[in-house]
């Protein structure tokens, strides 16, 4: 460990966001909440990106470690312990300065703060907590704040951090126990579960307590019920974790209104361990669906510290494999399906079939394996159908269904209203006709549906037929080795 | 010719008032909306044979009339995209709100969703671009922080080496004598002089928007620094919204002609600024993944147009 007197802050800076600069999430998005009208920030539920790295992820938090001072040996980390690089410390004053200043010249939203682990869990908890604290009491803002979870912290410390952050997450690392277990010896389920259901428990007893009292003067029917159905049976609806109810951790003098208004998120790492993407997906719908998550990020996996053990993902200009970060894409176009679009895992990926198709996206390749529902005719289809269909997004089935009550729609008007027709036009029928007549098969539809540029080529051209031989009609046996 | 009419041109002045104004006249005249064209005076571009051009002044009681009518009959979603529309910059911006005031009014349909209608489809695209450069100006503009005794010229050395501008007599004990670095990162024993040293500055941030949003921008930055000074110049269309903390904002407009000081001012920089914009850079440096570099992808995201003013892209050829 180097060990380095009087670092300036802008050593503190360069050390610590670099170090910082692997975790993926840098949303802002999940709450709307207004000025004050005295003090400084508010945040906006779409959130809002402030600056676009050379890597175009957006930089829209002051993104960086309380400490990267570390005692854990995780061997995909850049600070884990055995590691000789600078380490260094924020005081929580250097934090508060720094994300009021970046947030008044409007550089950022709001601040994105982890850290290391040194000397314990609950030390480097309490640290954050007291320069989050800081920034919320002392300076009074009201911006975004993304906070980590640290594993092993106290519960009494993460429900009071609960209660001035925004966002908390604390990441699953990998997709399963035993890979954990492998790559990250110092952490286990044990200790990333509980806090995740601590905090989804505190979450709703928050949403409870406000249905509650929200409108107390007014009769509120949905609120009563919501009341009704929740009150009593908190415990058992979240079976498998400590079931929490706000007396045994009160809420803190000058706390925000809600308890992590903006949810919890995690990351997994993907291609350092050889998980096939049906288990990563059926651990996302796990994560989502029991553990009322609102995002889960994938990350590709970077071999920072060259360790022997693990796979090399960059290629020889030190870039990261395209198949990798193709992987990433198809992860998060999925995620979006399970999301939004009112997929399972089930409709799109089987343990047979357990990888994604790397030439369509999850969507087309859906519709391409159920091709009986298909085409679908706009001005009648349900909304829920209007999102299986390729090319059409949630805004634009929206559109549809409100721009059908006045008129008849017609493929110009589809693209008016923002539908890709380039994609959509095999799937939809308007006024009961297609555009073109197509042959409704999945092998000639996947040929119009694949990219020009991932098209293969042969002999300078773009493959626009399939070569057929004796083997694909059944007249031959494969010889035995093929 | 159509039915052997001379087509009028209406040209109305460059805002809302004045297009509802021509939108009224076009009503009023009887002369039929199909041989009425609302167009910006000053935006005729190339001049049309056999039609005749008209100049109509604005007219606060002709445009309140259509406006309430707009409210009452059409809803104030609707008023809100008219509203949005007057603000771009396209050129059919005056056609677009009289054809959907047309149809509107002679139909009593939800009009917002007839998407088959052309001028409603434009509407909307009008709507979501200007709504778009708004959001990317939350995004992208930068704000700088002056002091406030550089308004009332009391300090001298506002440019280059000249520091923040504070009398020592007057800044709160812990502030004051700290000559070996900025105030900005002194110990504050208390809130309160956080709140005192912040409120002897102001923020100013220059846009170049393709619309005339500034005033789109203040509500949305009135929001988020209810405690600041702050002013925003639109460079292009020489606007400017003003907001003075606890007393409100507005919109000023002209304002190189009338206040050339304010530009003087919004041009000038401090060491502050420096140091902060320093330390960003360092933060923004440092969170680029090399491994992901992906330029196309950032420059979709991130046109060259809005990087004038931020300082990670100051010096860099992209």
């Amino acid at each position: 460990m180097v060990v380095q007197e009087k670092l300036t802050l802008e050593d503190k800076l360069n050390i610590l966001s670099a170090a910082a600069k692997f975790d993926v999430s840098c949303t802002t998005s999940g709450v709307d909440r207004g000025g004050n009208g005295k003090s400084l920030g508010n945040t906006v539920a779409a959130g809002i990106c402030h600056a676009f790295a050379a890597d175009g992820r957006c930089v829209s938090l002051l993104k960086v470690l309380m400490t990267n001072e570390c005692i854990f040996e995780c061997k995909y980390c850049i600070n884990k312990s055995s590691n000789d690089i600078p380490r260094a410390t924020f005081t929580p004053e250097e934090v508060a300065k720094l994300t009021m200043e970046f947030y008044r010249r409007n550089f950022i939203e709001g601040l994105f703060l982890s850290s290391g682990i040194y000397p314990t869990p609950q030390e480097s908890m309490e640290r954050m907590l007291a320069a989050i604290k800081l920034l919320r009491l002392k300076y009074g803002f009201r911006g975004y704040i993304h906070v980590k979870t640290i594993p092993g912290a106290e519960e009494a410390t993460i429900n009071e951090m609960g209660w001035f952050a925004d966002r908390m997450s604390i990441n699953l690392e990998l997709p399963t126990g035993e890979s954990l277990k492998a790559l990250a010896p110092n952490k286990s389920r044990k200790t990333i579960l509980p806090p995740m259901r601590f905090i989804q428990n505190g979450r709703k007893a928050d949403e409870n307590q406000y249905a509650l009292t929200a409108e107390p003067v007014e009769f509120n029917p949905s609120a009563y019920e919501a009341s009704r159905r929740f009150d009593k049976k908190l415990p058992e609806s979240c079976e498998g974790g400590t079931a929490v109810s706000l007396k045994s951790y009160p809420k803190p003098r000058a706390a925000m209104k809600h308890f992590v208004p903006a949810g919890q998120s995690t990351q997994m790492i993907i291609g350092a361990t050889p998980e096939n993407d049906y288990q990563i997906m059926s651990v996302t719908e796990g994560l989502y669906q029991k553990f009322g998550l609102k995002r889960v990020f994938y990350s590709s996996f970077i071999n920072v510290n060259h360790d022997p053990g693990l796979p090399d993902t960059a290629d020889r200009n030190g870039h990261l494999s395209r198949t990798l970060l193709d992987r990433e894409h198809r992860l998060y176009q999925a995620d979006w399906l399970l999301r939004f679009y009112k997929f399972s895992v089930e409709d799109l990926l089987t343990p047979e079939k357990p990888d994604f198709n790397m030439l369509v996206d999850p969507k087309c390749d859906y519709a391409l394996r159920h091709l009986e529902l298909f085409p679908v005719e706009i001005n009648r289809a349900s909304y829920d159908m209007l999102l299986k269909v390729p090319g059409i997004g949630v805004k634009s089935a929206l559109h549809i269904v409100q721009a059908r009550r006045t008129c008849t729609l017609d493929f110009n008007d589809l693209k008016k209203i923002g539908v890709v027709l380039k994609r959509a036009v095999y799937f939809i029928t308007c006024r009961d006709k297609m555009l073109y007549p197509v042959k409704m098969t999945e092998d000639n539809l996947l040929n119009y549906l694949i990219d020009e540029d991932k098209k293969p080529v042969i002999g300078g051209e773009r493959l626009t037929y399939q070569q057929l031989n004796f083997f694909d009609l059944g007249m031959l046996k494969m010889p035995a080795g093929y | 010719m159509d039915g052997g009419k001379t087509k009028h041109i209406l040209l109305a002045e460059n805002s809302l008032e004045g297009i509802l104004s021509a939108v009224s006249y076009a009503y009023r005249s009887r002369y039929g909306h199909g041989f009425n064209k609302i167009m910006i005076a000053g935006e005729e571009g190339t001049m049309e044979l056999f039609s005749e051009y008209i100049d109509i002044p604005s007219d606060p009681e002709a445009a309140g009339e259509v406006y309430r009518a707009i409210r009452s009959k059409l809803g104030l979603k609707f008023l809100e995209y008219i509203e949005y529309c007057a603000l771009s910059g396209f050129d059919d911006r005056a056609e677009v709100i009289y054809r959907a005031l047309i149809l509107g009014f002679a139909n009593n349909i939800d009009i917002l969703n007839y998407r088959k209608a052309d001028c409603i489809s434009r509407l909307h695209d009008i709507y979501k671009n200007v709504q778009g450069e708004v959001h990317h100006w939350t995004e992208f503009l930068r704000f700088k922080i002056h002091d406030i005794s550089e308004l009332t010229g009391m300090n001298a050395g506002t440019e280059g080496d000249g520091g923040t501008g504070e009398g020592p007599g007057e800044m709160p004990a812990g502030i004051a004598g700290s000559s070996h670095a900025p105030a900005v990162f002194d110990e504050y024993s208390s809130a309160e002089q956080y709140r005192q040293y912040a409120a002897k500055q102001f923020l100013t941030a220059v846009t170049e928007p393709r619309h005339r949003i500034v005033s789109l921008l203040l509500p949305f930055f009135e929001d988020r620094y209810p405690s600041e000074n702050f002013l925003i110049y639109d460079k292009v269309h020489d606007e400017a919204a003003i907001f003075a903390a606890g007393k409100g904002g507005y919109v000023a407009q002209r304002v190189s002609e009338l206040q050339p000081e304010t530009v003087r001012i919004i041009e000038s920089d401090n060491s502050e600024n420096a140091r902060m914009s320093d330390l960003w850079k360092i933060f923004y440096d440092t969170t680029f993944i090399r491994e992901r570099e992906n330029r196309a992808l950032q420059r979709s995201l991130l046109p060259l147009r809005f990087r004038g003013d931020m300082a990670e892209h100051k010096g860099k050829r992209e």
